[in-house]
């Protein structure tokens, strides 16, 4: 064996261990602190919208604001299961496409500071949903026509809000409330 | 390979212990495989990368807590917005029982 073959095989067996050290230990655990982050995000703005717009009523009953996204919202912090699942797949469908543009409108008629609130909302929904179910996710999220209509005129995280969006009006996340607390 | 050759035992057979340490430990060694000091840097791998997760481990555990104040802010707005509404409804049943 010489140097070089000895030096190939001695490169190829760190970036094996490399990569399975990185898969089984960094990952779960990068993993975890997204999603924390992502719920911690979510809280603040639970906060923001109960100090502000609630509090002020400007959002109010009947919409889907009230009726969906804060209900979707709460139901984050409700959740017993260390797992959320969800249904979804993120291919065009007409009805939740007409509910978007509805859902969009109402986010656009309240004032600047609420919609960047509540964009930053459904942004870290989609991330969370992401992050639990990662390979079906990242799979939809390329292929479907919805990510690709924001693609040709969105950043990453347009994208994002669309997918809050989308399983915001869609209602296909399954949540387990048990509440034994 | 010097280390692989047995008898080279016997060369050493009127040397010093400390030769006859190292030919053993070098044949130990040789046992392992064809990268054996591969050990050594997936220690130094699986270090960096414990490191690299208890560090996110920490972050998440901050996270965690800067939520918890987040969370019992809400509950603080929404006893607030209790309150309002409370007070709301009560002044109305009031006026009705005036009436």
């Amino acid at each position: 064996m010489d140097i070089l073959s000895f030096t190939i095989f001695a490169a190829i067996c760190t970036a094996i261990a490399f990569l399975l050290i990185q898969l089984i230990v960094v990952f779960p655990a990068w993993r975890r602190f997204r999603i924390q982050k992502a719920t911690t995000s979510l809280s603040k703005c639970l906060k923001r919208l109960n100090s502000d717009s609630l509090l002020n009523g400007k959002i109010h009953n009947g919409h889907y604001l009230h009726d969906r996204f804060y209900r979707l919202l709460f139901s984050f912090f409700l959740n017993d299961s260390p797992k959320i699942k969800s249904t979804a797949n993120m291919g065009y469908d007409r009805d939740a496409e007409r509910e978007m543009s509805q859902f969009r409108r109402e986010i656009n008629d309240l004032d600047p500071e609420t919609t960047a609130t509540i964009d930053e909302a459904l942004s870290a929904i989609t991330q969370i949903v992401i992050l639990h179910n990662p390979v079906k996710f990242s799979i939809y999220l390329l292929r479907s026509r919805q990510s690709r209509v924001v693609r040709e005129n969105g950043s990453f995280k347009k994208r994002m809000v669309r997918g809050g969006e989308y399983l915001t009006v869609s209602d296909k996340i399954t949540f387990d409330t048990h509440c034994h607390a | 390979m010097v280390w692989l050759d047995t008898n080279s035992l016997k060369r050493y057979n009127n040397s010093p212990s400390i030769l006859l340490f190292m030919d053993k430990f070098f044949e130990i060694i040789a046992g392992y495989g064809q990268f054996p000091f591969g050990i050594v840097v997936g220690i130094w791998l699986a270090r960096g990368a414990y490191n690299q997760a208890l560090k996110f481990m920490g972050q998440t555990h901050a996270s965690l807590l800067e939520e918890k104040k987040q969370l019992r802010e809400t509950v603080e707005a929404q006893q607030k917005r209790i309150d309002l509404l409370h007070d709301e409804a009560y002044s109305e049943k009031k006026r009705i029982g005036e009436r």
